[in-house]
């Protein structure tokens, strides 16, 4: 990973630590009593299946006790990615020495017509790994559109009810045209023209380098013209939450801005985040005073695995770029960039639809006081 | 350094060859052929002997079979190869060309399941 990228997710993590160090620790008022060990249960069957054994302490009850098993759980799954995916990116590795080495020397045949025969042979196993690549990352991409657009949409008429129980009619009209407007800005534009266009991307890229590699190039000039669609539609959503003042008055000026200044290196996240920066900051820190450290974790056991594997993919595939381009196999090294932007713009979309769940959560957390406190 | 053992081994046969073509033209391509078919046996199986090290890598993934099929390209390239050159020296270009045609066409043949295992992924990630 370069170290913009580095830089990024440290800051990212950093800027959580002061919301996850205020929250009450066993440690400071003791053991938990019956009441919150309940509702520890009650967060922990929150959790995506398989995320829950991250969370069971020794004598197999549930915890959510601060920092420690958040940066435990985060460093658990980027382990877990990383061994998931290091394997396949060792046979690319090895492929791309193999094609480099044959288009150099030229030593198994001096006829061209075998020597073409067997480039395409080697072209067509890279292409195939790449492929199985983008697939896995294409189907992990649309579960978790499916899920978050699952989680958001069942909220909506339950979020729209409390207020009108609570007498808020105003307001929950209000609200719920708001965070319409939100989900059918970010998901919809993510889900029903990014995805498809991101899955046309991918199936391009996939068989170039079969070809001259001119479909990868295709590919990436498309993907920047997505890019720009994707900030805009960020940028919207935003200005709508903005009008909601239950997130404005949390905002938290130098942490919005250390993360803003974090973002800004990573050119596609950077510039999808950018405008909801200060958004994303006061929400972590109301939902943060709202559940403690299980609603970070929630959060984070809902995003963090597809944003991390995209990350991990993409630094993967960055070594094999560097490795094409240095070893001479420059067809296969234009399909893996075009891969690469495929993964920048997924990386964005993951990113912006993480946004927008926060938002959602934080909309939800913040109806629920009056009628029951704590979800 | 077996290479000067083979350098020696080919010199030799330059000189029988020589001397041999004074009187009998016919040997002299024989033992030329002769000379090819040991020197493919030779490669071939330095090439296969060290074919540990590109199975460990390729094992690492669930793609492995792509080594062996790779291996098996390698394999028919060099015999498609040294035919060639075989019918070239004995003066049969024209089987010579048909040598490399069955070489090209089995090669083909190798890549047809790659060929249509990567319509049905990108079949996939496009649906």
């Amino acid at each position: 990973m370069n170290m913009k990228k580095t830089a990024f997710i440290i800051t990212f993590l950093i800027a959580l630590l002061p919301a996850s160090l205020r929250v009450r620790a066993y440690g400071e008022y003791g053991a938990p009593s019956e009441t919150e060990g309940e509702e520890y249960e009650k967060i922990y069957e929150l959790l995506p299946e398989e995320d829950r054994r991250y969370f069971v302490s020794e004598n197999n009850g549930t915890e959510f006790t601060g920092i420690s098993e958040l940066f435990g759980f985060i460093a658990q799954k980027s382990g877990d990615a990383a061994r998931k995916y290091s394997g396949r990116f060792g046979v690319l590795l090895s492929l791309i020495i193999l094609y480099a080495l044959m288009r150099k020397t030229k030593y198994i045949s001096e006829s061209e017509e075998l020597s073409s025969a067997l480039f395409f042979l080697t072209s067509l196993c890279i292409a195939l790994t790449g492929a199985g690549m983008l697939k896995d990352v294409i189907a992990s991409l649309g579960s978790f559109f499916d899920t978050m657009n699952l989680i958001m949409t069942s909220s909506l008429p339950i979020m729209t009810s409390l207020y009108l129980y609570g007498g808020n009619y105003s307001l929950a009209a209000v609200s719920s045209s708001g965070t319409l407007f939100l989900l059918s800005g970010i998901n919809g534009t993510v889900t029903y023209l990014l995805f498809p266009v991101m899955k046309c991307l991918a199936a391009l890229c996939s068989v170039s380098p079969v070809g001259n590699g001119s479909l990868a190039s295709l590919a990436r000039i498309l993907k920047n013209a997505f890019t720009t669609l994707i900030v805009t539609v960020m940028t919207l959503s935003s200005a709508v939450l903005a009008y909601q003042s239950v997130i404005a008055k949390h905002t938290d000026d130098l942490s919005a801005r250390a993360l803003r200044f974090a973002g800004g290196f990573v050119p596609v996240i950077g510039s999808a985040i950018g405008e909801s920066i200060r958004g994303v900051m006061a929400s972590l820190s109301l939902i943060k005073s709202k559940t403690g450290v299980a609603g970070i974790v929630v959060i984070l056991a809902f995003t963090l695995p597809v944003i991390l594997s995209l990350l991990i993919n993409k630094l993967l595939l960055k070594v094999c770029v560097f490795a094409s381009s240095s070893l001479g196999a420059e067809p296969i090294g234009n399909m893996l960039s075009g891969a690469e932007g495929i993964l920048d713009l997924a990386l964005a979309s993951a990113v912006a639809v993480s946004i927008s769940f926060i938002f959602e959560l934080t909309v939800f957390i913040n109806v629920t006081p009056p009628l029951g406190g704590r979800l | 350094m077996e290479i000067l053992k083979y350098a020696g081994v080919a010199l030799l046969l330059l000189a029988v060859v020589l001397t041999a073509k004074k009187h009998d033209g016919g040997i002299s391509k024989v033992v030329t052929v002769m000379f090819s078919v040991a020197a493919l046996r030779v490669v071939l199986g330095r090439l296969f002997e060290n074919t540990g090290v590109l199975s460990s890598l390729f094992a690492l993934g669930d793609n492995g079979g792509y080594g062996k099929i790779l291996l098996k390209a390698v394999g028919i390239a060099l015999v498609g190869e040294v035919s060639y050159d075989v019918c070239a020296t004995l003066g049969e270009n024209g089987i010579g060309d048909k040598v490399l045609l069955l070489a090209k066409g089995e090669l083909l043949y190798l890549a047809m399941p790659l060929i249509k295992e990567l319509i049905d992924l990108t079949k996939n990630i496009a649906e």
